[in-house]
């Protein structure tokens, strides 16, 4: 069994630093857009919350607060794109027999997890030593939230990319969910920010929890009321085996 | 039994070609050389992808007993905007083989000399079919596909031949396609694919006698019009179905 895994392990590995050595060749529209798009939310945001100061959490300085929560988002809708498109569509490397629909799924999900890894270490290094939040309040937990976000992403890739194949409207549907995250994910407040009666609303969501562990981890001003990290493991574990589970039954569902 | 296909049926749907293979049952004992040969419309690729597992059947079994290689010279693996020894080092990172080990024996069958560091797409066809044929055989398969053998420059054709040779000694070895020429060189049985049915030969004359009965058709994409369930619904005779 432990050699199995090391075979796939090597074998996302492999795959993963294809995958970083592609983004590359078309430099202008891989590396350098996922540098730019959250680069220009961030600029965005942060022009808004000049103009409306009120919107802005009073503890928490705004470009490290806005950096802590695009960046990480952002990720999580790469890693779901990433996961769902590997799994919906034949890909030429599963020629290779040992190559499987959910390593393409984690490798591919792996090369944004790098980006937005890197994107996250240099954005906030400049502008938390800038404004003063530098060092985070507790790494470890802004780590485990990071990487919780990118692994409810790949999970519930897996979902969606194996329902995809039977219901391919599912994906118009992922545009929709992505919106209302973007509004209700915590990505640009705090659970603070609202009446304590508003919070049920919020708390259901993995994301937020997420998104309230990354600022609660970073902010030596924050501490987050609802933040769960078993509440999120959980969801973790039920995506996981749900994605993979239909992953397995959906094997002799010929690709569209 | 190295390769097993035990009562498989599979939908074909490649393009213009559509056809049902219907309780397959095919054979691939270990360390033999066999020959799957159809024309384009016997959609071969469909049944390279069961073999290889980049596929599964609509029903059935794919039994694998022993490691097989992916269909050798395809270049699906490579990208054309690295290096030939770039994507080298990619095949040896995915089989967990010692990468200098493994371009060092890349460079003594291949005499590749700088073309190893050329970009791909600077390469000429026959430097890159020869790399992707190389890029296979020198990893140890028990069962070695292949899906074409008219690989690298035409003065090198004698050394591949060679190779092949030292390859079918050593492992199993199953060719793909519709190149009758190395089948009969290199396969002691073989099975023909027509209509939907595959028709197994231990006598490689019989075999290719039956092959070379079987017209090639004219398969032009034609989108959805080749396909006989829709061509009801679209040839609707208006005149007559109106009041």
């Amino acid at each position: 069994m432990f050699s199995d895994l090391k075979t796939q392990f090597n074998v996302i590995k492999a795959l993963t630093i294809r995958d970083m050595q592609g983004l590359m060749s078309s430099y202008n529209y891989g590396f350098a857009w996922a540098l730019l798009e959250p680069m220009m939310f961030i600029g965005i945001m942060r022009v808004l919350r000049s103009a409306f100061k009120g919107l802005t959490p009073p503890n928490m300085p705004p470009s490290t607060f806005l950096i802590v929560g695009i960046v990480p988002f952002y990720l999580y809708i790469q890693a779901i794109q990433a996961a769902s498109g590997a799994v919906s569509s034949s890909d030429k490397m599963l020629e290779f027999p040992r190559v499987t629909p959910v390593d393409l799924a984690i490798s591919s999900a792996l090369t944004s997890f790098c980006i937005y890894f890197a994107l996250f270490c240099g954005f906030t290094l400049f502008f938390s030593n800038y404004e003063g939040a530098w060092p985070p309040k507790n790494a470890m937990e802004v780590l485990f939230a990071f990487v919780m976000v990118w692994a409810l992403g790949v999970a519930l890739g897996l979902v969606v990319g194996t329902t995809a194949r039977v219901f391919p409207p599912i994906k118009n549907f992922m545009s929709y969910y992505n919106l209302a995250n973007r509004m209700m994910g915590g990505m640009l407040f705090v659970a603070t920010m609202f009446p304590q009666s508003f919070w049920p609303y919020f708390t259901w969501n993995p994301i937020f929890h997420c998104m309230e562990m990354l600022r609660e981890g970073w902010f030596v001003t924050y501490t987050s009321p609802v933040a769960d990290p078993a509440y999120v493991l959980e969801w973790l574990l039920g995506l996981s085996l749900l994605g993979l589970s239909l992953e397995r039954f959906q094997r002799r569902v010929p690709y569209i | 039994m190295s390769i097993e296909l035990r009562d498989v049926t599979k939908k074909v749907r490649l393009g213009p070609i559509r056809l049902t293979y219907e309780n397959l049952n095919i054979n691939v004992p270990d360390g033999s050389s066999v020959a799957l040969l159809g024309r384009k419309e016997a959609g071969l690729d469909a049944i390279t992808k069961l073999i290889c597992a980049a596929d599964a059947p609509d029903s059935g079994r794919v039994i694998r007993s022993h490691s097989i290689s992916w269909p050798i010279p395809s270049a699906s693996f490579v990208a054309s905007h690295l290096p030939l020894i770039a994507n080298a080092r990619f095949i040896a990172r995915l089989y967990e083989v010692d990468e200098k080990a493994y371009l060092a024996q890349l460079e003594e069958y291949g005499r590749f000399g700088d073309a190893l560091h050329t970009v791909v797409k600077n390469c000429p066809a026959e430097i890159r079919s020869l790399f992707c044929f190389l890029c296979g055989i020198i990893l140890p398969f028990d069962q070695y596909i292949f899906t074409s053998l008219s690989v690298g420059p035409k003065s090198e054709r004698g050394r591949i031949g060679e190779m092949v040779d030292d390859l079918r000694q050593r492992a199993g070895f199953l060719l793909i396609g519709q190149d009758v020429k190395s089948a009969q060189a290199y396969c002691s049985q073989a099975y023909i694919f027509d209509q939907g049915v595959a028709t197994h030969y231990d006598d490689m004359e019989a075999a290719i006698e039956h092959f070379s009965s079987i017209e090639e058709k004219d398969v032009e994409d034609d989108g959805f019009m080749a396909d006989p369930e829709l061509e009801d619904l679209v040839n609707v005779d208006f005149q007559n179905a109106l009041p």
